[in-house]
């Protein structure tokens, strides 16, 4: 249980994890990337001790998320940078992509988290409420809708 | 064929394990965050802790010192400066008195002269200018109200003198050429009007008869009647 802040034993633990959360918003390794070290950043600036790995982790993808919102909220605010849910094909250019993870990065931003929080971290409804401090219901509707439009966008029924 | 829960699940999930960040990013990322943080650290300890504080007070107490030492010649030079302007200054000072003494002799003789411009400030400027019989009238009263402003005061305080066989003379602010005085007749003391102020002073008795008096510090003689 890790009661202190190692920066670089936090990093090594949930690097990829916190890298993932960032690419299915910002849809290009650079930005990502970005994103990924302004997430651990504020623990260097703000250091903190977590109840347990989980809790490590679950911090550090409610970080990421609401850091890669607003980066994006301040990007399509200034125009400097496409919104990358309009046109996430341009940086997966250089970035061969398949069709699902094309279809992740296509799906509006709000249902972002849930869908990384539920398939591939495997959390259930609750558990996802709680993290994301919503209500069940609401993360229960936006898994539903989001798996609409990812059924719609890999051919299969909506 | 319509795609089943599980097998959306599993597709998005290896969709995510696809995203995985390199190894080079890792370690860049990993220095920048390592780097970060000992600044951070460094900043922490340098903003804490008492030792660090005597150690500052000791080490800004020394140049103190030393900074006093170097300022020292600097000082006895702006001094030594100081006494020369002031020096210049009261060259100055005689050198117009001599001038306005001569002013008006000179503008009598319709020569070209230097003609003063007294300020209000009393400070001389000097120009060549051709002689105008009304601007050395003015200079020179200029300069007997600037002479007698530089006295009067001594004359006007203390005026009342008498004499050890009795004779009251009332010294007036009016100058008397040294040549005209006579013989020292008396040390004794001039007071003023009301007799609160007092001061040592030398009465001679004029050639042309009439009494002059110098106060003590002056050389100056003051006509008395």
């Amino acid at each position: 249980m890790p009661q202190t802040c190692d920066i670089e034993a936090i990093f090594r633990r949930h690097a990829q994890t916190v890298y993932r959360v960032c690419y299915s918003f910002m849809g290009n390794a650079a930005d990502a990337e970005d994103a990924t070290q302004a997430t651990f950043m504020k623990l260097v600036d703000h250091p903190r001790q977590f109840a347990s790995e989980q809790h490590e982790k679950a911090w550090l993808i409610v970080c990421a998320s609401n850091l890669c919102k607003d980066t994006l909220k301040s990007a399509s605010r200034t125009r400097v940078v496409a919104m990358p849910e309009q046109e996430p094909a341009d940086t997966s250019a250089s970035e061969p992509l398949d069709a699902t993870l094309d279809a992740v990065l296509r799906l509006p931003e709000k249902y972002k988290d849930v869908v990384y929080l539920h398939y591939y971290e495997g959390l259930k409804t609750d558990e996802i409420a709680r993290t994301l401090d919503e209500k069940p219901s609401t993360v229960r509707n936006r898994l539903r809708d989001a798996r609409g439009l990812l059924r719609k966008a890999l051919g299969g029924e909506a | 064929m319509a795609m089943t829960d599980d097998q959306l699940a599993q597709q998005v999930h290896d969709a995510y394990e696809k995203i995985e960040l390199s190894d080079d990013a890792q370690d860049r990322m990993l220095a920048a965050l390592l780097a970060a943080s000992d600044a951070k650290q460094a900043e922490q300890n340098a903003d804490r802790g008492p030792s660090t504080r005597t150690t500052r007070g000791q080490v800004i107490q020394m140049p103190k010192r030393s900074g006093l030492k170097r300022w020292m010649p600097i000082a006895a030079v702006l001094l030594a400066a100081l006494v020369v302007v002031q020096v210049g200054v009261l060259t100055v000072g005689n050198h117009s008195g001599e001038t306005r003494a001569d002013i008006a002799p000179k503008s009598e003789e319709s020569m070209a002269a230097d003609s003063l411009d007294v300020n209000a400030s009393d400070s001389v400027a000097f120009e060549t200018a051709a002689p105008q019989e009304g601007e050395a009238k003015a200079d020179s009263v200029a300069s007997e109200v600037a002479d007698s402003s530089e006295v009067s005061a001594m004359v006007e305080d203390c005026p009342l003198i008498t004499l050890s066989d009795g004779t009251e003379l009332v010294a007036r602010s009016e100058q008397v050429d040294v040549v005209e005085t006579g013989d020292l007749l008396e040390e004794t003391t001039a007071r003023s009007v009301d007799g609160e102020q007092s001061v040592a002073c030398r009465v001679y008795e004029l050639v042309g008869g009439g009494y002059a008096v110098s106060y003590e510090g002056e050389e100056t003689y003051w006509l008395c009647d």
